[in-house]
C-alpha cells in the first residue's frame, strides 16, 4: 500500500518533473536548417522578464521554439515592463519584454551590459487594444465612438449612454442606447496599455485629453481594476460599463469601433496591421546603407502616429518590444548569443507570428519588419559559428 | 495536575543525570525511578556531587547560554536589518533632486500628487478607513459568535462550529480576493443601491452607488469576514476561561442569561477583547490581496463608502505599483511601506499597553518570571495559571468582582422583569443571528471554490506543471511545480524561523526574564508581529538586491520573507508553552544537579513540545497562503524548479493569482488544426482548482496542529 503510494508519487517526479507534452505546433524544414539542433545546440535556461501583455505569445513561442531546440528552457516572467527593463539593465536577464521602448537614459545605461553598445528595442508583438462595453440591449452590436468622445467619457464629461453626442455618432443605434449611467473602467496598476490608450487620446483628441501620458491612468472617473483581467471582469459585472483591454480579452463583451473620420474601424487584424505597416515605413532603411551592416544594428523603435485618421487603420494598436543587446555586443556570452539569435529568428518568423495570432490573439508583424528582425538574429548566429 | 506530567516527562532527565554519575553503582531504571522521583529530587547524596565530572557539563551549559542569547539578539539584528534595508532603499526619495522625485510621484499617482506627503496621505486615510470599517462590522459579529460557541451552542455542535470558524481563518487571502472580486461584488449591488437610494442623505451612503460595487464598503465587508475568525477564536478562548463561580453567582442572584454573560463574562474579559480587536485591526491594516482584487482605487479623502475610486490602501497600492516601479519608484513604494509599518506598529503598541493590565509575578525556585501580558493568549494563560497557582489571589479578585457584580445586578434589577426578559430573548436571537451571518460567507466561499475548482482537480492537474502549455490548447497544465515551490519555500522558512524562534523564547523565558535586554527583545518581537506581509516581501527583496546583487530571484528570498512573518508567532507560542511548564519540574531537575542547559533541553522543551508544535503548524498554515511577499520575491515560472537557491520558483498562492490575472485565453478559429479541445476560460478554471488545493492544504495542516494540541492537552490531564 505504502509502496504503491510512493511509486504513484514518484512517477511524475521521474517523468521530467511533470512537464507536459506540448501540443504539436507547426514545424518547418527551412526553420530547422537555421535554428535546429543540426545548426546549433542551445541548452540551459534563458529567462526573460517583462510585460504581461506578451505572456500568452511568449508561452506559445517557448513551446514552438522547443520543437527546434528541445534542450533549451525559455522562461518568461510577466512581472511587468518596468521590472523587465530594470532586470535587463542590471544584467539579471539577457532579454526583456516591454510595452514601452527604453528611454534614452535607459539606453545609455544599457552600454554597461551590452559591452559598450546600446541595447535595441525590437517590435515583436502587435495587438489592437479594444474598448469593450457591457449593455445587455446591445448584445452583438458595435458602438462607434471617436477619440474625442472616448476622451470625454473617460474624463467624466459624458456620463450617460444616451448622451446626444453618442447618439449622433451612432444613428443606427439611436433608439437602442439606454438611459444608463456610464461607468468607465481603467487599469489601476501602472501599465503600458494605459500609457498607449492615453497617448492615443492625447494625439487624436488633443482638445479633450490634456493630461500627461504616463503609465498610471490620469482620471479617477468610474472604476480602476487591477490588470487586464480585472478590467474585463469589472466590465462584465455591471451594466453600462466601458473599459480598455487587449483584443484577446474581449471575450463576449461588445467592442467599440473607432471612428476614423466618419468610418467606424473595428479592432481587427487588418486595421492594426495597416497601422503598424505605416509606422514601419517611417523607420527608413536603417543599417543597410552602413559600411558594416552585420555589426551595426539600428534600433527598431516605432513611433506610431496615433493621430492618423485614415479609414484603413486602427490606431489604438499596441506594439510591444523585446529588448536585448545587439549583435557584436562583446559582453554577451556565446551561449546567450546563440540563444538570442535563434530566438529572434524564430519569434519574428511568419510561423511564430501566425501561431501567436491564433493562440494569443495578436496580429502578425508586417513582413518587412519580421524579416529585418530575423536578419539580426542570423547575424548573431553567424557570430557564434 | 503538577504530579502527573512531571513524573512522566522528567523520567528521561533523571536517567540522563545518572549517566553523569560515576560513583553510584546501581542506577535505577528510569521507569522505576519515575514514581519516586520527587523524593529523590529533594535528597541528593552530597558526596556524589563532588565526584561528578562536571567540567564538560558546565562547558556545554556555558555554550548553550551563549547560543540562546545569540538567538535572542538575532531578533535585534533582524529588526535592525529590516529597518536599515528598508530605510536605505527608501532614502533616495529624500536625497534625489526634488524635481526628479516630484516627477516620479506624479507618474505613480497619475498626476495627483507631487510630494511624498501628498502621495501617502490619502493612502493612509484609505488604509485606516477600510480597516476601521471592517473592524466595526466584524467585532459585534465576532463577539456574538464567540458567545454562541461557548454558551449557546448545543454541545454536540460545538467542535463543529468552532472548527468552521478556524476554517474561515485558514482560507488564504488570495482566495478571499477571488471570491470577493468574482462572487461577492456582483451580488452586492442591490443592497448598496438600496442604501444609496434610501439612506443617501447620510453622507456615508451618498449615491449613486457604484456598479459593480468595488467600493470601500465591499472591501471592508470582505476584510471583516477575514478578521472575524481571528477575533472570534481569541474571544472564544477568553470566554471559555471565564470564571464559573462568578457566573453561578450571577445566576444565583437571579440574573438572566444575557445579564450573566454581560457582567460575569464580557466585563472581566474586557482587556482581552480589546487586544483581540487590535489583533484583528493589525491584520486588516496589512491585508493586500483581497483589497487589491476588490477595491477600485482612488486617492481622495472621502467618506463615500458606496462610490468607487475614492480610496486605496497602502498595502494594495504597493502590490499594484511594484511590478512597473523602477529606481525611485521602488523607493517611493518602500517609503510608503515604512509608513504602513509605523501604523501597524502603533496599533500593536497600543494593544500591548491595553492588554498588559496588572502584572503578575510567579516564583519558580530561583527564577523570577514576570508574566508579560503581551498578547491575548498570554492573558488567557495568565488567568489559567493564576487559577492554578495563586488560588488565594484569585479568590480575592473574584470577591472584588462579585461585589461589583452585586452592585450592578442591583441596578439591573430595578428595571422591570418582563423588560429584562425581553432583552434576554432579543440578545439570544441576535447571538444566533451572528452565528448565521458568520456562516454565510464561509459556506459561500467553500461552495464557490469547490464548485469551480473540482472540475479541473484530478491526478493530471496535480502531477504536471505548466511547461509546454500553450494558451487554451490541450494539454491544460497543472500545479506540480507550484506545490513543490510552496513546499520547499515553506520548509526553508521553517528551518530559518523555528530554531531561532524557539531558542529566542528559551532565552526570554528561562534566562533573561525580567532583565532590560529581554524587555527590549520582547518589545521588538511585538514590532515584528506587526510587519505587514507585503513589507516583509519588500524587506527580503531589498536585502538580497543589496547583498547579492540587483535582480536576484530565488525561492530562498521568499523563504526569508515568510520566516520574518513566522518568527514572532513561533516566539510567542513557545514562550507561552515554556511558561506553562510547571516550575516544580525545573526545580526537580536542578535538585538532581542537572545543569540548566540540560534541564531545558531534556525536561522543559520536551514537556512544552506538543504545544510548540501545534503553534508552529498554525504559523505555517498562516504563511503558506501568503501571496503578496512571494509575488515580489520569487517570481513566476512555468516549469518545475527544485533548486531553492537559484532562479524563479512558482508557489500555489502566486499561481492562483497569476492564473486569475491572465484572464481569457485566445482560441484559434474553429477551422484551424489547433482548435480542438481549446478552452478559453482555462486560466480561471486552473485558478479555482489551485485555490481548492491550497485550502485543502491549509486545512490539513490546521487539523494536524489541532490534533497535536488536543493530544497534548489530554496528556496534561485536562
Amino acid at each position: 500500500m505504502l509502496a504503491a503510494l510512493v511509486a504513484a508519487l514518484l512517477v511524475p517526479v521521474l517523468a521530467g518533473c511533470g512537464d507536459n507534452t506540448p501540443p504539436s505546433l507547426p514545424v518547418s524544414a527551412s526553420m530547422r536548417r537555421v535554428i535546429g539542433t543540426n545548426a546549433l545546440r542551445v541548452t540551459g535556461e534563458h529567462a526573460g522578464i517583462g510585460s504581461s501583455a506578451q505572456q500568452a505569445s511568449m508561452e506559445a513561442w517557448a513551446a514552438g521554439y522547443g520543437q527546434y531546440q528541445p534542450q533549451a528552457v525559455v522562461a518568461y516572467d510577466p512581472q511587468g515592463s518596468g521590472a523587465g527593463a530594470t532586470a535587463f539593465l542590471q544584467g539579471a536577464v539577457s532579454w526583456a519584454g516591454t510595452d514601452i521602448p527604453l528611454t534614452s537614459a535607459q539606453r545609455s545605461r544599457s552600454t554597461s551590459v551590452c559591452g559598450g553598445r546600446k541595447a535595441v528595442d525590437l517590435p515583436v508583438f502587435v495587438s489592437p487594444i479594444a474598448f469593450v462595453f457591457h449593455i445587455d440591449g446591445l448584445r452583438g452590436a458595435h458602438i462607434s465612438l471617436s477619440a474625442a468622445l472616448i476622451a470625454q467619457i473617460f474624463s467624466g464629461r459624458i456620463t450617460w449612454w444616451d448622451d446626444a453626442r453618442i447618439v449622433r455618432a451612432n444613428p443606427a443605434l439611436a433608439s437602442k442606447l439606454p438611459h444608463l449611467r456610464i461607468t468607465p473602467v481603467w487599469r489601476s496598476d501602472q501599465s503600458g496599455t494605459s500609457q498607449i490608450v492615453s497617448s492615443y487620446l492625447a494625439a487624436a483628441a488633443p482638445g479633450q485629453w490634456t493630461t500627461d501620458t504616463g503609465k498610471t491612468w490620469p482620471y479617477a472617473v468610474g472604476q480602476g481594476a487591477k490588470g487586464t483581467a480585472g478590467v474585463a471582469t469589472t466590465v462584465s459585472q455591471a451594466q453600462g460599463t466601458i473599459g480598455y483591454v487587449e483584443k484577446a480579452q474581449t471575450g463576449s463583451l461588445g467592442t467599440v469601433a473607432l471612428l476614423q473620420g466618419s468610418t467606424p474601424v473595428l479592432p481587427e487584424q487588418a486595421g492594426a496591421s495597416a497601422f503598424v505597416s505605416k509606422a514601419v515605413r517611417g523607420l527608413g532603411t536603417g543599417s543597410a546603407s552602413s559600411a558594416d551592416a552585420s555589426a551595426k544594428v539600428t534600433d527598431l523603435t516605432l513611433s506610431p502616429d496615433y493621430a492618423d485618421t485614415s479609414a484603413d487603420v486602427y490606431p489604438l494598436t499596441q506594439v510591444s518590444y523585446l529588448v536585448t543587446c545587439p549583435a557584436g555586443a562583446s559582453s554577451v556570452s556565446a551561449s546567450a548569443r546563440g540563444f538570442i539569435g535563434s530566438w529572434l529568428y524564430y519569434i519574428a518568423s511568419r510561423q511564430a507570428q501566425d501561431l501567436s495570432a491564433q493562440v494569443a490573439g495578436s496580429v502578425p508583424l508586417p513582413r518587412t519588419l519580421g524579416s529585418r528582425i530575423q536578419q539580426m538574429g542570423r547575424t548573431m548566429l553567424k557570430e557564434v559559428e | 495536575m503538577a504530579d502527573h506530567p512531571s513524573s512522566a516527562s522528567s523520567a528521561p532527565a533523571l536517567g540522563v543525570g545518572n549517566r553523569q554519575s560515576v560513583t553510584r553503582p546501581e542506577t535505577p531504571r528510569p521507569d522505576e525511578a519515575a514514581g519516586k522521583q520527587p523524593q529523590q529530587a529533594h535528597a541528593p547524596e552530597p558526596p556524589r556531587l563532588h565526584r561528578v565530572d562536571i567540567t564538560g557539563a558546565l562547558r556545554r551549559d556555558h555554550v548553550f547560554t551563549h547560543v540562546v542569547r545569540a538567538a535572542g539578539l538575532t531578533i535585534l539584528a533582524l529588526l535592525a536589518a529590516v529597518t536599515v534595508f528598508l530605510i536605505a532603499r527608501a532614502l533616495p526619495l529624500a536625497t534625489s533632486p526634488r524635481g526628479q522625485v516630484a516627477r516620479v510621484i506624479s507618474e505613480a499617482s497619475g498626476g495627483q500628487a507631487t510630494t511624498f506627503a501628498g502621495y501617502v496621505g490619502p493612502l493612509v486615510f484609505g488604509t485606516l478607513l477600510v480597516a476601521l470599517l471592517a473592524l466595526l462590522l466584524a467585532v459585534p459579529v465576532a463577539l456574538g459568535v464567540s458567545l454562541f460557541i461557548v454558551f449557546y451552542c448545543p454541545a454536540r455542535l460545538r467542535s463543529l462550529v468552532s472548527g468552521a470558524v478556524d476554517l474561515l481563518a485558514a482560507i488564504p487571502s488570495v482566495v478571499y480576493g477571488l471570491w470577493g472580486g468574482l462572487v461577492f461584488v456582483p451580488s452586492a449591488f442591490g443592497v448598496a443601491d438600496w442604501f444609496a437610494r434610501h439612506l443617501g442623505w447620510i453622507p456615508l451612503f451618498a449615491g449613486p452607488a457604484a456598479d459593480p460595487p468595488r467600493t470601500v464598503a465591499s472591501a471592508a465587508i470582505v476584510l471583516a469576514v477575514m478578521i472575524l475568525p481571528i477575533i472570534t477564536s481569541t474571544c472564544r478562548d477568553l470566554f471559555g476561561q471565564s470564571s464559573l463561580l462568578l457566573r453561578e453567582s450571577a445566576m444565583g442572584l437571579g440574573a438572566t442569561k444575557w445579564e450573566t454573560l454581560r457582567l460575569a463574562v464580557i466585563g472581566p474579559a474586557k482587556n482581552g477583547i480589546v487586544s483581540a480587536v487590535m489583533l484583528g485591526l493589525g491584520r486588516a491594516l496589512g491585508e493586500t490581496m483581497a483589497v487589491l482584487m476588490i477595491l477600485a482605487p482612488g486617492r481622495t479623502y472621502s467618506f463615500n463608502l458606496l462610490q468607487a475610486s475614492k480610496s486605496q490602501t497602502i498595502a494594495a497600492d504597493i502590490a499594484a505599483q511594484f511590478p512597473e516601479a523602477d529606481g525611485l519608484g521602488v523607493s517611493l513604494l518602500i517609503a510608503s511601506g515604512l509608513v504602513l509599518f509605523v501604523i501597524t506598529f502603533l496599533v500593536g503598541f497600543i494593544s500591548r499597553r491595553i492588554a498588559s493590565g496588572p502584572r503578575r509575578h510567579h516564583e519558580w525556585g530561583r527564577h523570577k518570571e514576570i508574566g508579560k501580558q503581551a498578547g491575548v493568549i498570554e492573558q488567557v494563560e495568565g488567568q489559567r495559571r493564576t487559577r492554578e497557582q495563586n488560588d488565594d489571589e484569585r479568590l480575592d479578585e473574584l470577591a472584588a468582582r462579585q461585589s461589583a457584580l452585586f452592585e450592578r445586578l442591583g441596578a439591573a434589577a430595578r428595571s422591570s422583569y418582563p423588560r429584562r426578559k425581553a432583552k434576554n430573548t432579543l440578545m439570544t436571537v441576535l447571538i444566533w443571528l451572528c452565528m448565521l451571518i458568520a456562516l454565510i460567507p464561509l459556506v459561500s466561499v467553500l461552495w464557490t471554490v469547490i464548485a469551480n475548482g473540482i472540475g479541473r482537480l484530478d491526478w493530471y492537474f496535480l502531477s504536471h506543471n505548466m511547461k509546454g502549455v500553450v494558451g487554451g490548447l490541450p494539454p491544460h497544465g497543472g500545479i506540480l511545480h507550484a506545490m513543490i515551490g510552496t513546499l520547499e519555500i515553506t520548509l526553508f522558512a521553517m528551518l530559518l524561523a523555528i530554531p531561532v524562534g524557539v531558542l529566542c523564547a528559551v532565552w526570554l523565558v528561562e534566562y533573561a526574564a525580567g532583565t532590560k535586554p529581554a524587555a527590549v527583545v520582547d518589545f521588538l518581537v511585538d514590532i515584528m508581529a506587526g510587519i505587514p506581509s507585503v513589507v516583509a516581501g519588500l524587506f527580503a527583496y531589498s536585502l538580497f538586491s543589496v547583498l547579492i546583487g540587483p535582480g536576484t530571484v530565488s525561492g530562498a528570498i521568499g523563504s526569508v520573507a515568510l520566516a520574518v512573518l513566522m518568527l514572532p508567532t513561533v516566539i510567542r507560542t513557545t514562550e507561552e508553552m515554556l511558561r506553562a511548564v510547571p516550575g516544580d519540574l525545573r526545580e526537580a531537575s536542578y535538585g538532581l544537579g542537572v545543569t540548566k542547559a540540560r534541564t531545558i533541553w531534556k525536561v522543559v522543551l520536551p514537556t512544552a513540545l506538543p504545544g510548540i508544535v501545534s503553534g508552529v503548524i498554525l504559523a505555517i498554515a498562516r504563511v503558506i497562503g501568503e501571496t503578496a511577499p512571494l509575488l515580489i520575491t520569487t517570481g513566476v515560472l512555468a516549469g518545475t524548479n527544485w533548486n531553492l537557491f537559484g532562479g524563479r520558483m512558482m508557489t500555489l498562492p502566486v499561481y492562483v493569482y497569476q492564473e486569475y490575472s491572465q484572464g481569457l485565453a485566445a482560441c484559434p478559429a474553429s477551422g484551424s488544426a489547433l482548435a480542438a479541445g481549446c478552452v478559453s476560460s482555462i486560466r480561471s478554471e486552473r485558478a479555482w482548482a489551485a485555490a481548492l488545493v491550497l485550502i485543502l492544504l491549509v486545512l490539513v495542516l490546521g487539523l494536524v496542529g489541532r490534533l497535536i494540541a488536543r493530544s497534548a492537552d489530554q496528556k496534561k490531564g485536562r
